[in-house]
């Protein structure tokens, strides 16, 4: 399988949730950015074709650009767009650090009741991509997949318990 | 071939999995590698060497014996390299938590 799935529980109603995501106002609190970047909507259409263009200030004051490109808004089900990298003018480059990394990520982010919270599924999986990309995305993937994931990460436990890596 | 290519290579094979894992309770000579396993010396040998080469192991050489021991820091680094999507997602949904956590507090204000 061609995709990375992660999910993450949250303790708030399902309407509330999904609106943090649709709603341009409350997006950019948070923005899918990491923890100390500020975020701005440069664009904002939240319509299938329509986009965010995100500007993420980083806590050195470093800024990227990302773009995600609405494809589909079932409220309050699922949500799909196209996750990218991108430039002011917002162009989709690169990821600078990994040049390899899939500049068009589909993502799929499901929405569902999980007793009084929110469970939310997200599904990452690349589009029109290069060998080079998919080759990227696969080699984190093919090891989860071969079954032998839990095996390596508990021998690394066990072998930062024996001996601390600093 | 980089580290990683090479620490992810020596670990896609279930015996050296094995071994490494009866490494981590200390250190073992050849013969007792090979002891639970029904391949010859020079076979487990092979796989040490493997081993050896993406870094993930180390020989003395004691007398008639070569104790072997595991090396831990490669291994930490091709971890934070597979466990790569996690922390991004990880990370994106600590801080959406954190505004929903806020989004609820206003509410309860205004009631």
């Amino acid at each position: 399988m061609n995709n990375f799935t992660i999910s993450r529980t949250f303790d708030a109603p399902r309407d509330l949730v999904f609106k943090c995501w649709v709603e341009p106002q409350h997006f950019e609190k948070w923005g899918l950015s990491p923890a100390g970047c500020t975020n701005r909507l440069l664009h904002a259409d939240v319509r299938p074709g329509g986009y965010y263009h995100v500007q993420q200030t980083g806590p050195d004051g470093k800024q990227i650009y990302c773009k995600f490109e609405f494809r589909q808004i079932s409220p309050i089900d699922q949500l799909v767009f196209i996750t990218s990298i991108c430039d002011v003018n917002c162009e989709i480059v690169k990821n600078p650090v990994f040049p390899d990394w899939p500049r068009k990520l589909l993502t799929t982010v499901a929405f569902e009741d999980d007793g009084t919270g929110t469970k939310v599924t997200v599904l990452w999986e690349p589009v029109e991509a290069s060998e080079a990309e998919v080759a990227f995305f696969m080699q984190h993937l093919s090891i989860g997949h071969a079954g032998w994931s839990q095996t390596f990460v508990r021998l690394q436990k066990t072998i930062e318990e024996l001996e601390p890596v600093a | 071939m980089d580290e990683l290519s090479l620490v992810f290579g020596a670990l896609a094979d279930p015996t050296r999995r094995a071994i490494l894992a009866r490494l981590t309770q200390g250190e073992a000579t050849v013969a007792e590698l090979a002891k639970p396993f029904s391949i010859s010396l020079p076979a487990v040998s092979k796989h040490l060497k493997v081993l050896e080469t993406a870094g993930l192991l180390k020989q003395r050489v004691v007398a008639q014996t070569r104790p072997c021991r595991v090396e831990g820091e490669p291994l930490k680094r091709a971890a934070d390299y597979v466990e790569m999507f996690r922390p991004f997602w990880d990370e994106r949904f600590d801080r959406l938590a954190g505004y929903l956590e806020q989004l609820k507090a206003e509410d309860q204000e205004h009631e």
